[in-house]
């Protein structure tokens, strides 16, 4: 084991070494956050009782709005591989993970007002917590290691799991956050425990010695040893997919998404629905491409590994989401289920893209929509928070009927999220769809594994009981017969009117003009840091063509191409 | 040097409508109604400065290169601009881009020129309007969608001002919507549009599948190399076809002209700008750009030159029969769109493009003319109750009378050149496939036209080589049929053409005014707003032919053939470079001045004669038309019914539709809806219903399952060792 004994040697070197002024650029995002979030601390215990919050909400979403573009500003500052003694990487990758938690976080800030006004509960700790979660995603989207990766992945869930408490006197929030901070725990242990058994085997945390030191013992000549070590790994990484099929809630671990999403505030939802998931698809990317990068532990043509694990969860995710999503009563609900669909979805860009590395850069699909999920997301949940009906906010499909009609405004932005969650051209959600389902279908056709195909199959057809439940959500807004009885009311306050109409520019944006985010997602995976060498040729193919794209963009500015004929 | 790339005026030629039309129909009812016509006249004429501008960068961007004969030929390329990229999927992608060449700049002096006066018209028509602010919006709407037709780069940007430009005829023709009629009209014309757009995305499809791409410039190097060309031959006659009968539709030809006279029903301006010089020629701009691909098979050109020459004999002889004086100018541009499709037919674009131009000016100011005569006999619009407005509105009858002249072809109006251009073009042009003396140098045609490659040789060769000497040349059946037919049925077409409007003319300035005296005594001449474009499009139709001189009488006269006299050939003559000099060729040889005299000839005496007739029948015995009416009473009812085609359509096709509508009811309530989608539905709740169970919300049961996951995945993956 000289070659491990080198690595340990390596690395004692490394934490010796103090990390360079650069080196501090990859806490920029981050830290912003995090300082925001204790200002608003400080802020918010001089707040004069009795008015109101609403000038916090401002405060984060801007600070949030500097943080995202502090990212943008060092996307073409990154560095080559990890900083800080190997615990964070500074890539577009993680960048890009970090705008899109900042605009979650912004646009559910900005909602949480109107909710506030709507079940009486005017709290600075809402705004706080949300702040921190996007710390903890944007450092979890980041980590080079697994204790960074550990440590951002508490950050992020602990004050979700708060959030999810936050109508103290709402006994259905209370059993929310109960239930979710037990399970999360519980996941978080197995997780835990995953990430030991791997330490145990490699002896380092660092996700890029891992995946070297992983093949290494893998491919011992002594098949004895192999195995012994082969089943300690297997059982280990498992574990730690567990925890994150469990944050992006994915069949089967998906079960406390429903009861969770129900009692939680509706704001609080739209956010961890999506940055949450975001941050945990970019862990799970790192730790599934980085440190189980091995061909053996991938599985697919290779045998069985991780990749037919969530090959499983795809198929499973997708199927379950949009059955059951059918069946409910409750939005939130029905959101949730639709969810763990979303989930599948995603699902299936990984294992898609994961196929083989000659497909690494097709993970910018999953990147993408992400980018239209989240979009279309947090501002159906923006609707959600604006609307009550008897003094609490609405809920189920009858508290909607005949909303649509009564306040217009929230009636066509709730149609453009719908059309945009079912997939409906011009919007986000369609030009995900097909970039993800038609990625799929090209690894099918290229690897010529009809599997693939059939995963894209199985999704356009589940997602068509997806527009089913969507339009539903439309059919009560308009069609059916408004309580008279009831008392319904639209609190539309000016923040709520700016995230709501910015999530719906967002995906109207991206299903009109998506080539600048495909572009960004697709930079994003070239950029990808701490992949092993055959995947790095191919991310260097896709910076060539990204280069040549350009080059010929540029130069098609001089040459004049009407060259007479004969 | 110039960014000919990212040339952004382009952008901003079809941007300025479009905010225009946005202004005028968000804010445009709550504006003085003054601000409306300033920003509505306003912003296409920036669109008309911008695209001067455009032109002139253009032109002098041009190169100038000497030919194998030693002559200068100007070489313009092209300007283009990218505003983003649109679609990416896979390998497939489209930018929304624009592109400026000769042909796009004549079609944009058109529609902002024209347009320009057509709106400062409409300013005095639709002066009592209450909704001015509407109309104005969907004009220049349209005007959006007709640039962006125009200067699209890909054909998807084309498709989209095809369909845009679409909508905004129906919105116009049905603009008084309260009126069952006119929106009745409104709906005929999308519906019967639609089924040529249909054929036009087929067409579209199937060039796609073939070349991969949608490009003008990258599908226009499939013109002429020879290893392209063999992909694209064997299918192009059937993209052609659909391509055609796409523009059949919009450009209302045989079968689905049936359209443009209801469509008469939207205010007159709009029949100027839509109906007669922009929107109805997009068909032949469609072809002309395409001129490569509709030249690789001319069996489809023969086809395209007999449904041009039908269509307009046919709307000729309708137009004889009409006594509505807008329903005449119909049928009348209906006519000349057969002809500009015959020229396409023939291989003339030249001559296509030449007659797309002298009809808008002519048609534009005719439509105007008879609008303000509308204006003057409140909305009075047969021809039978007017008569002697000669005296009351001197500017509209002297400007009309310059249109009719014009379109009867007038010696030196501009639609003598046109007409003469394709007379000529029908009586001469052959294709290099349809050549009998050409079967001795390089094998027989009819055995290789089987063979992709060798149909590419011919394709790619320049026929004067491959024919020595540029002498007369023999053609088969089919090229001599279509040749003298067309020619034949044009000629005819020449005189009733000349006949009608000049009835038209004499039914309405002349003689005695025939209308009540109450409509008498308010017959005046119409506001200057309206008077000032109906002179401009006279002089234009006055002098807009001297562009293109018939060669008999350059050569003749011995004008300079680099000079203005040929100057639109010189213009367009990069464009159709390819079919100019590999596939069309003229039957007679190169230099046949005696049989192109022959055809202006015979196109002059049908004009004058159509005349002459015309005035002894309704100004020297205005008795006769009466008796010739009596005497062939049934022909001329069926005529006048315009041959009773929308009778058999609709009995046909609307209540077909209808039928085949209740049966497939039948089958989507019982079979679709009952068994497919119930069943389904009913399916997916069951599940549901039962998954549903799972959620105890019992959280150690939860806590189990996470569990259980883990442990049947590993089972699962342990089972591989």
């Amino acid at each position: 084991m000289l070659s491990n004994l080198l690595i340990t040697q390596f690395s004692t070197l490394a934490l010796l070494t103090p990390p360079v002024a650069a080196e501090y650029m990859a806490l920029v995002p981050g830290a912003i956050v995090s300082v925001l979030a204790l200002i608003i601390i400080l802020v918010d215990s001089f707040h004069r009782p009795g008015t109101r919050r609403d000038y916090l909400a401002y405060f984060s979403a801007i600070g949030l709005a500097l943080a995202g573009f502090s990212a943008y500003v060092l996307w073409d500052n990154t560095l080559a591989g990890p900083v800080f003694n190997g615990m964070l990487y500074l890539d577009k990758f993680g960048l890009f993970f970090a705008i899109l938690a900042c605009l979650a976080g912004g646009l559910a800030v900005l909602q949480a007002p109107s909710y506030m006004r709507l079940v009486r509960m005017d709290r600075g700790e809402y705004y706080m917590l949300v702040l921190f979660s996007v710390a903890g995603a944007i450092f979890m989207a980041n980590a080079a290691d697994m204790l960074t990766l550990f440590i951002a992945l508490e950050v992020m869930s602990i004050p979700v799991y708060c959030l999810a408490g936050y109508l103290r006197r709402d006994g259905r929030s209370a059993e929310a956050a109960l239930k979710y901070f037990i399970l999360g725990a519980f996941s978080a242990g197995l997780m835990l425990y995953g990430i030991s058994l791997i330490y145990g085997v490699t002896g380092t945390t660092s996700l890029e010695f891992i995946g070297r030191n992983l093949s290494i013992i893998i491919h011992d000549p002594d098949p004895a040893g192999a195995l012994a070590s082969g089943n300690l790994i297997t059982v280990g990484m498992l574990l730690i997919f567990s925890g994150f099929a469990f944050k992006i809630a994915a069949v089967p671990f998906h079960i406390w998404t429903p009861d969770v999403y129900t009692g939680s505030p509706a704001p609080a939802v739209g956010y961890m629905s999506t940055a949450v998931k975001a941050g945990a698809i970019a862990a799970m990317l790192r730790v599934l491409l980085i440190a189980f990068e091995d061909p053996v532990l991938r599985g697919g043509f290779n045998g069985f590994g991780w990749l037919d694990v969530v090959f499983f969860c795809a198929a499973a995710s997708m199927v379950l989401g949009n059955v059951v999503a059918i069946m409910q009563k409750n939005v939130k609900r029905m959101l949730a289920y639709s969810s763990i669909a979303h989930a599948g979805y995603l699902l299936v860009g990984v294992a898609a893209s994961s196929a083989s590395p000659e497909f690494f850069l097709h993970h910018d699909t999953v990147l993408f929509y992400l980018a239209t999920y989240t979009a279309g997301t947090v501002g159906a949940f923006g609707v959600l928070s604006i609307l009550g009906k008897n003094g609490r906010p609405v809920e189920t499909y009858d508290d909607l009927a005949g909303l649509g009609l009564k306040y217009p405004v929230a009636g066509v932005l709730m149609g453009l999220f719908m059309f945009s969650s079912a997939g409906v051209p011009p919007f986000g959600g369609f030009v995900g769809k097909l970039y993800i389902f038609s990625s799929a279908v090209q690894v099918g056709n290229t690897t010529g594994e009809f599997s693939f195909i059939g995963l894209a199959l199985v999704g356009v057809l589940s997602s068509v009981a997806g527009a089913y439940y969507y339009l539903k959500v439309l059919v009560s807004m308009y069609m059916k017969k408004a309580d008279e009885k009831a008392d319904t009311e639209m609190v539309m306050t000016s923040s709520a009117k700016v995230s709501l109409f910015a999530s719906a520019l967002l995906t109207l944006a991206l299903g009109i003009f998506p080539g600048f985010a495909i572009e960004m997602a697709r930079e994003s995976m070239v950029d990808f840091q701490g992949p092993s060498a055959t995947t790095q040729k191919v991310q260097e193919q896709g910076r060539q063509q990204l280069e040549e794209m350009r080059q010929k963009e540029a130069s098609s500015r001089v040459v004049a191409d009407g060259v007479p004929q004969g | 040097m110039l960014y000919q790339d990212q040339f952004y005026y382009l952008g901003l030629i079809v941007l300025m409508p479009l905010i225009g039309a946005l202004i005028n129909g968000i804010i445009g009812a709550k504006l003085p109604r003054k601000f409306v016509d300033v920003i509505a006249c306003g912003s296409i004429l920036m669109s008309f400065f911008f695209s001067l501008i455009s032109i002139k960068a253009l032109v002098e961007n041009a190169t100038h290169v000497k030919n194998a004969e030693g002559v200068v030929e100007t070489v313009y390329g092209h300007l283009s601009y990218t505003a983003y990229h649109w679609i990416y999927a896979g390998d497939f992608g489209v930018d929304l881009a624009f592109m400026l060449d000769p042909l796009t700049s004549l079609l944009l002096l058109l529609i902002t020129g024209v347009g320009f006066l057509i709106h400062l018209y409409s300013v005095g028509y639709m002066a009592d309007d209450p909704s001015k602010w509407r109309y104005f919006s969907y004009l220049n709407l349209f005007c959006f969608a007709m640039l962006l037709l125009v200067l699209g780069k890909n054909m998807l940007v084309t498709f989209i001002g095809w369909e845009g430009v679409g909508l905004c005829s129906y919105l116009l023709i049905g603009f008084w919507y309260t009126d069952d009629e006119k929106a009745a009209a409104g709906q005929k014309a999308f519906i019967v549009n639609r089924v040529g757009d249909f054929a036009f995305l087929v067409g579209m499809f199937i060039l796609y599948y073939e070349t991969q791409t949608l490009d003008y410039i990258q599908l226009k190097e499939f013109a002429t190399n020879a290893a392209l060309i063999q992909q694209i031959a064997p299918v192009a006659w059937l993209i052609v076809l659909f391509m055609f009968i796409g523009c059949t539709g919009k450009s209302a030809q045989i079968p689905l002209y049936v359209w443009l006279p209801d469509a008469m029903a939207g205010p007159t301006p709009v029949s100027a700008l839509i109906h007669a010089a922009t929107m109805v020629t997009s068909g032949v701009f469609l072809l002309s750009r395409l001129n490569w691909l509709v030249t690789i098979s001319y069996e489809v050109m023969a086809v395209i030159a007999w449904v041009g020459a039908l269509t307009a004999f046919f709307a000729a002889t309708i137009a004889i029969t009409q006594n509505d004086i807008k329903k005449v100018l119909a049928y009348s541009t209906v006519s000349q769109l057969g002809y500009m499709f015959l020229a396409v037919g023939v291989g003339s674009f030249t001559a296509a493009v030449f007659h797309l131009m002298t009809h808008a000016f002519f048609k534009a100011l005719m439509f105007l003319g008879s609008g303000s005569v509308i204006h003057a006999m409140h909305h009075e619009q047969d021809m039978r109750k007017m008569g002697g407005l000669k005296k009351y509105m001197p500017v509209t009858s002297k400007t009309f009378l310059v249109g009719c002249l014009a379109i009867s072809g007038f010696p030196l109006f501009s639609g003598f050149f046109s007409k003469d251009a394709i007379l000529w073009g029908a009586l001469s042009n052959t294709h290099v496939l349809g050549v009998v003396g050409a079967q001795e140098q390089i094998g027989d045609i009819t055995v290789m036209r089987g063979e992709p490659s060798a149909v590419a040789q011919i394709l790619t060769t320049k026929p004067l080589e491959l024919i020595s000497a540029g002498g007369p040349v023999d053609v088969n059946w089919l090229v001599q049929i279509t040749s003298w037919g067309t020619f034949i049925l044009a000629v005819i077409t020449a005189g009733m053409t000349a006949f009608y409007m000049f009835r038209l003319y004499f039914m309405t300035f002349e003689g005695e005014c025939r209308a009540d005296e109450h409509t008498k005594a308010h017959l005046h001449e119409s506001p200057v707003s309206m008077t000032i474009p109906l002179t401009v499009l006279a002089v234009l139709s006055l002098l807009g032919g001297l562009t293109g001189w018939p060669h008999f009488i350059v050569h003749g006269l011995h004008f300079p053939p680099e000079g203005f006299g040929l100057f639109f050939e010189h213009w367009f003559s990069e464009l159709f470079q390819v079919t100019n000099d590999y596939r069309i060729l003229t039957r007679f040889g190169a230099h046949a001045y005696g049989w192109e005299a022959v055809a202006t000839v015979s196109g002059l005496i049908a004009g004058l004669s159509g005349i002459g007739l015309s005035w002894y029948m309704y100004m020297k015995n205005p008795e006769i038309p009466g008796l010739i009416q009596e005497r062939i009473k049934a022909l001329h009812g069926f005529v006048q019914q315009k041959y009773k085609v929308d009778e058999f359509y609709g009995f046909v096709f609307v209540k077909g539709s209808i039928k085949s509508g209740e049966g497939m009811t039948f089958f989507d309530k019982y079979i679709l809806d009952g068994v497919l989608v119930n069943g389904a539905a009913a399916l997916m709740a069951t599940a549901g219903r039962i998954l549903r169970h799972l959620q105890s919300g019992n959280v150690q049961r939860y806590a189990t399952y996470i569990t259980l996951g883990v442990v049947l995945a590993l089972v699962a993956l342990m089972l591989r060792m």
